[in-house]
């Protein structure tokens, strides 16, 4: 058993012991009216505590980026996997926006880096940005979309696929067919996206154009820089749950409702009075969850956060304790062992100790 | 110590030829050899009860990638009923419903057929939780690069051996689960039909081909349980001929068939698509060395979870609602297309008309096993539905007539007098699946067996009776009674420590490297997943 340390601070300063703060953060979620859990990068162990918690505290978890993928998980679509875009993409469209963090992300070096030859084209409001242009080379051809949104650039391709007439000006014909022509033309077409960048429109309708192109070819979705966590909550919630985030705990029975309980849209509403913020990452709390009355965080953060009611520190994944995660270049789920001894917590122990304290004390509103 | 005696119950152990009103004695968790004399007996009257060994499901998706792919994708399912738990929606159910659910029936071993290697992690955490029951899991090969490489190269039989010993160890494996072996493969080279001896693209092998090897290399690393196929061309009229193809093929070697009713179709009469279970029942007669589950159809919502990406591909456009998902995967991947069983459909009542024929032709209830190809034919909380049409003529007749008669033209199930009994249920839920995943002390009530008893009411209501067991005894302790869970205890997972070469890993590291740019253990499952205790329980690896 590793001796674990967890520094922690109430209201910023720090206090004597580790066990007032798990009190602090017990005692916040139990006299919450309406409290919500928020996940940011967790491991698979820490977002089935933060599932439990959740339940224990009747409340409601979602992750910091689940808008994402509500249109994926809900309407789902043809997809791959990073492996398999790897090993046999000969076409890609880079779709939607693209900013320069993609650049980085290794799915998409990995596609530009192999030897296969493979053809890329960018379909969106704008060209994507110098450092995704280079690190594709050969010059990267592509439709701005211009005026028209995505949504119906998509459907004008639909109807060109398919032998309808596109009743469009003559530029946007071309565009059309010359996109369309190309992607008929793939043997493996992969669609690339920054997660979260379509929105759902957007993501309907490009699923129905694979759909469509996957009548005679292969096409398929691959969605890029998947924030950790998100899968990593997912897969617990509906495990544990029946159902996907955003879940909602009341009487300890889940219910879901990627609208009413999506985080995002209940906290600019004000509907949470208690938010808990857990990231096995240093990333700074987002502006949007601070407008909630208490802040409670628990994070990889080293040092005090400026108008945190409670703080307390964990280590990451796969680095200071071990770790199921799913690191987006692989997209698939890994056991990480950590490269040597750490005594910082894991947020599946310090959730854990937190929901026995409330189911000790009793639970939450 | 604490000793139990289940007294004065029929006892159903048709491994040991028993059937008869005796007494059940447990000491420490396991059967013991009476002990009249001993003190501090806790002492359950079962006079009025059938006792059996728990039951066992060899065929049952209830975690893994897909099952958490149709959660995601059916919300609204789920959210429909106040408790989930006791309705069948459509949706699987949560991990804690499937455990308490399964015990309910006196099931005390559920099977996952279907972990992709690179899965294995996740859903072995998942398994984890799902209380009350232990449980395996089959690992998927026959669409991977690896192996399909491997074929390709005319690797010599041990080290394919070698690579299937490494890739049920490295996923904790109960055994291996071929999935239209070459056939999802091909999907990727957008081949859309695949038979038996068709060639995968770029690998220049068969599918016959690869379950000739993967039945050698189990045959060799002493796996008990045979080669687990989910053959070609699943769900097609006319697909009777693959089936019958694929037990030739065995070649006398021992190969089990998963849901063999989606492979039990002619294609003749009206509606396109006849019986072909009279032909299926005389070949698995005449091939004692293939088993079969059966995965009956019953009718209701549902949702296809497989990884038989091809397949699911093709059916994507027929889903209700219209919505699906299918993936590529790394080796199989896999899809999820959800849809309604109806009962007015006559297609629908000829899959179920087909899945009660074989079940009722094939004579050998030892290779024969009764699942739903949960969810897929439907849920597993159908079982004792099913086991009362198997046990009553009356019950079928009568739900035969409310069906269209038309949908019958092509099938026997009218004519088919025959009633199982209640040992013949036992050996379909408990004796049998012990004996094909090769666990000893499970299925029975021999002195040394798991003490996993299931007690039911003797009633002729037969699907009141198993839907509810009386008790259940979990490891010696009850874990039912009254058809209610008690505090839910968390079991063992079975996996096998096959004996292989662990040079192999230098064949596996490029193919990894290549596709994920990792090593080759970067999907092995850890010997500690959520809790401090591992939950792994390691099956002895001996035919």
């Amino acid at each position: 058993m590793r001796d674990i340390v967890t520094p922690v601070w109430v209201n910023a300063k720090q206090p004597a012991d580790r066990a007032s703060v798990v009190a602090t953060i017990a005692d916040s979620l139990k006299s919450a009216h309406n409290p919500l859990i928020i996940i940011d990068a967790i491991d698979l162990a820490g977002a089935a505590e933060a599932v439990e918690l959740a339940r224990t505290a009747n409340a409601t978890i979602d992750h910091s980026s689940a808008d994402n993928v509500h249109f994926f998980q809900e309407q789902g679509w043809l997809g791959t996997t990073p492996g398999e875009a790897v090993l046999r993409a000969d076409a890609v469209l880079l779709i939607g926006p693209l900013s320069d963090e993609i650049a980085t992300d290794e799915a998409l070096r990995r596609l530009c880096d192999e030897d296969k030859p493979r053809a890329f084209r960018y379909v969106g409001q704008n060209a994507p940005p110098g450092s995704i242009a280079n690190l594709v080379g050969k010059g990267l051809a592509g439709t701005n979309v211009g005026d028209m949104s995505l949504t119906a650039l998509i459907g004008l391709v639909r109807a060109h696929i398919n032998g309808h007439g596109v009743n469009a000006d003559a530029a946007i014909r071309e565009a059309v067919s010359t996109l369309g022509d190309w992607m008929q033309g793939a043997s493996y077409g992969v669609a690339v996206f920054a997660t979260g960048a379509l929105d759902d429109l957007e993501g309907y309708a490009l699923s129905g154009l694979l759909d469509d192109l996957s009548l005679k070819t292969r096409w398929n979705a691959l969605p890029l820089a998947v924030p950790l966590g998100q899968n990593e909550l997912q897969r617990m919630t509906s495990s544990l749950t029946g159902v996907p985030t955003p879940a909602a705990f009341r009487n300890g029975r889940a219910q879901h409702d990627g609208w009413r309980y999506g985080a995002r849209r209940g906290v600019a509403r004000g509907e949470y009075d208690s938010v808990l913020w857990v990231s096995g990452s240093d990333t700074d709390v987002p502006e949007w969850v601070q407008h909630v009355p208490s802040v409670i965080v628990i994070s990889a953060h080293d040092s005090a956060l400026p108008g945190v009611a409670a703080q307390a520190q964990i280590g990451v994944a796969g680095v200071d304790y071990p770790a199921i995660i799913e690191p987006a270049e692989i997209g698939a789920f890994a056991a990480i062992a950590p490269p040597g001894r750490s005594d910082k917590d894991s947020p599946a122990h310090l959730l854990g100790t937190i929901r026995k304290t409330l189911e000790t004390d009793g639970a939450g509103a | 110590m604490s000793i139990t005696c289940i007294s004065g119950g029929r006892v159903i152990d048709p491994e040991h030829g028993r059937d008869e009103i005796g007494d059940v004695w447990l000491e420490d968790g396991r059967v013991c050899a009476p002990k009249p004399d001993a003190l501090n007996v806790e002492r359950i009257d079962a006079r009025g009860c059938v006792v059996m060994a728990g039951a066992i499901d060899v065929h049952t998706h209830v975690a893994g990638a897909n099952v958490s792919a149709a959660r995601l994708l059916l919300p609204e399912r789920y959210a429909d009923v106040e408790r989930p738990m006791d309705h069948w929606t459509g949706a699987p159910f949560d991990l804690f419903s499937t455990g308490a659910l399964y015990a309910q029936m006196g099931y005390s071993l559920v099977v996952e057929p279907a972990v992709a290697p690179s899965d294995a992690v996740a859903t072995h955490t998942e398994l984890e939780c799902i209380p009350y029951v232990d449980r395996a899991a089959l690992s998927v090969i026959g669409n991977d690069d690896v192996l399909l490489g491997l074929l390709r190269d005319k690797a010599s039989d041990s080290a394919i051996a070698d690579y299937v010993g490494w890739s049920i160890a490295s996923s904790r494996a109960l055994g291996a689960k071929a999935i239209n072996p070459g056939g999802v493969a091909a999907l990727k080279a957008n081949v859309r039909a695949f038979n038996l001896d068709d060639v995968v693209p770029e690998y220049g092998v068969t599918a016959r081909e690869i379950g000739s090897k993967l039945r050698q290399a189990l045959g060799s690393l002493g796996v008990p349980h045979p080669l687990h196929l989910h053959t070609c061309n699943l769900g097609i009229p006319g697909n009777v001929k693959t089936a019958l193809d694929t037990i030739e093929s065995a070649e006398g070697l021992p190969m089990h068939l998963a849901h063999l009713q989606f492979y039990g179709y002619g294609n003749e009469g009206d509606l396109g698509m006849s019986s072909g279970a009279v032909q299926l029942a005389e070949a698995m007669a005449k091939h004692p060395n293939i088993s079969a589950d059966i995965g009956q159809v019953m009718f209701g919502p549902t949702v296809t979870i497989s990884s038989d990406a091809l397949t699911q591909f093709n059916y994507r456009r027929r889903a209700k609602p219209k919505k699906f998902n299918v993936r590529d995967g790394d080796s199989n991947g896999g899809g999820v297309v959800p849809l309604t069983y109806r009962a007015k459909s006559k297609i629908n009542v000829l899959q179920w008309a087909i899945g009660l024929e074989l079940f009722l032709l094939i004579d050998d209830p030892w290779r024969v096993f009764l699942t739903t190809d949960h969810p897929n034919g439907g849920p597993f909380t159908a079982y004792p539905d099913l086991i009362a049409l198997l046990m009553d003529k009356s019950q079928r007749d009568a739900a035969i007539e409310a069906l269209p008669d038309d949908a019958f033209q092509s099938t026997t199930l009218k004519s088919i007098n025959r009633e199982y009994s209640l040992s013949e249920i036992a050996v379909i839920t408990r004796s049998a699946p012990a004996r094909l995943l090769g666990t000893k002390d499970r299925g029975h009530l021999a002195p040394g067996a798991v003490g996993d008893v299931a007690i039911y009411r003797d009633q002729p209501d037969r699907a009141k009776m198993f839907r509810a067991a009386t008790w259940l005894i979990k490891d010696g302790t009850v874990a039912v009674k009254d058809g209610e869970v008690l505090t839910a205890r968390y079991g063992k997972t079975l996996s096998l420590a096959p004996d292989y070469d662990p040079g192999i890993t230098s064949h596996v590291r490029d193919a990894y490297d290549a596709r994920w740019g990792a090593p080759p253990d970067t999907f092995s499952v850890p010997e500690n997943l959520l809790r401090e205790r591992s939950p792994f329980e390691v099956v002895s690896c001996q035919r």
